[in-house]
């Protein structure tokens, strides 16, 4: 590993190494001490990149211990709490749904945050989770629907100051109709004080509806696992090597469909940082041509080695040499944002740099020109 | 609402979106959408905005890519939607 330049800031340093989490680099307390530092700064960065719990375990828990400002302290130790405790409702409320689908006779198994925080994050809360993901098949998107519904959900977003339920904006419900890949994001109200409610958000293609790269979406389920969550129940997961390449293929979606960036959700750090931490914790079963022998079997190799790619250069690793992955996505496919009758929308790809940046629309151009 | 003031609105809106289709003075029945630069984001934006500027709402049968693949079908669609008066 090589120590990524600073110079977007020490700041900016700091959430990088708390997303690669390698003990070989900087230590966190050496980037944090510098004179200077500014904590609003990286408090910003983190909130965007939902990454505060992240760097919440990391600067309170870390050995030895850092030394922090008192209102940044407290401000860490807040975050943790809450996002330990959201994720404990999660957790419960994944075991509920896994139960009913069960039931229902439907093949399922949860993917992203849920599968992640208790494993290659280690349960330690430093995990955001924002939502319960599961994946069905396509043809059972409507019995699906059905169990959300008999658990009391129902499709809406919270109003976080009436704590009410309220309908989805009609263009949600129009894009699910033309691209049906998941069901509207369903809600319910709990009677927590803090997390007063939980989304549960029900998938079924590993890529996207319409998408050049599709994946069978039922010999992936068929490979689950089971995964026995801290607090109790046991919910199905996809296996390491699926679980890498939704991810993969995930992250790939937010990044390379310029929509995303248009709505301002475009791919965050804590994105990379599944990435990288799937890779580590399964490294035996993805070296050696493993991982790329399952992607070629799948026809992604292309967009996979695209995130690898990226992710190797804006943190500064070798994962895509590791994986087989390396120069398996063109520098003209790298710099490619959106493939669409409009054109293909094209940026620098320089990575770092458009994760760093706050207004990424200006990044990026139409026709040739970055 | 008459036929002719439906297809000014029509083509108005899809101008709004379609910047190529400004273009073309009077565009053919079968002019592709897809080629006038209709793509996956700009749809759902010109359903809505069809949508609003007509007082309609396309029914869930009516979503589907046939409806928006030329702009022939596209007024079929909107013509079974919207009283015309003669």
């Amino acid at each position: 590993l090589s120590t990524p330049a600073q110079d977007l800031g020490p700041e900016w340093a700091l959430l990088e190494r708390i997303a690669v989490d390698a003990p070989d680099r900087s230590h966190p307390a050496d980037l944090a001490q510098r004179p200077g530092f500014r904590w609003g700064e990286f408090v910003e960065q983190a909130l965007r990149h939902q990454m505060l719990p992240m760097a919440a375990v990391e600067l309170l828990e870390g050995d030895p211990p850092i030394p922090l400002p008192p209102h940044i302290r407290a401000l860490l130790v807040e975050a943790l709490d809450v996002n330990r405790e959201r994720n404990r409702v999660l957790r419960a409320e994944a075991g509920r749904l896994s139960a009913a689908l069960h039931r229902a006779g439907v093949p399922h198994a949860f993917t992203k945050g849920i599968a992640l925080e208790s494993t290659v994050y280690a349960g330690r809360g430093g995990r955001l989770l924002k939502d319960v993901d599961v994946m069905v098949a396509p043809t059972d998107l409507s019995r699906g629907a059905d169990v959300l519904r008999s658990l009391g959900l129902t499709p809406g977003d919270v109003d976080p100051v009436s704590g009410r339920i309220v309908p989805l904006p009609r263009e949600h419900h129009v894009r699910l109709r033309l691209h049906p890949d998941h069901l509207p994001r369903h809600a319910r109200l709990t009677a927590h004080p803090v997390v007063r409610w939980v989304y549960v958000d029900v998938a079924c293609s590993l890529t996207w509806h319409g998408s050049a790269w599709q994946v069978p979406v039922e010999p992936v389920l068929a490979r689950a696992l089971s995964l026995r969550l801290p607090d109790g129940p046991t919910i199905p997961v996809l296996a390491p090597p699926d679980c890498l390449t939704f991810v993969a293929l995930h992250l790939f979606r937010e990044a390379w469909l310029g929509q995303w960036v248009e709505l301002g959700l475009d791919v965050t750090l804590a994105k990379f940082a599944d990435v990288v931490r799937l890779c580590r914790a399964h490294r035996d079963a993805l070296v050696g041509g493993a991982l790329v022998r399952l992607l070629e079997g799948l026809g992604v190799v292309e967009p996979v080695a695209w995130v690898f790619q990226h992710l190797d250069r804006a943190l500064s690793l070798d994962l895509s040499r590791d994986l087989a992955l390396a120069a398996r996505a063109s520098p003209d496919f790298l710099a490619a944002a959106q493939r669409s009758s409009a054109g293909e929308r094209r940026w620098d790809g320089d990575m770092r740099r458009r994760l760093h940046a706050r207004d990424r629309a200006r990044l990026f151009g139409t026709g040739d020109g970055p | 609402v008459t036929d002719d003031a439906l297809s000014a609105i029509l083509l108005d809106r899809l101008r709004a979106h379609l910047p190529r289709l400004a273009r073309d003075a009077a565009p053919a029945e079968h002019t592709w959408l897809s080629e006038a630069g209709l793509d996956s984001l700009r749809v759902i934006e010109l359903i809505t905005d069809l949508e609003r500027s007509l007082g309609i709402a396309f029914p869930d049968e009516m979503l589907s890519p046939d409806t928006f693949r030329t702009l022939g079908s596209l007024r079929q669609a909107v013509r079974s939607l919207v009283p015309v008066t003669p």
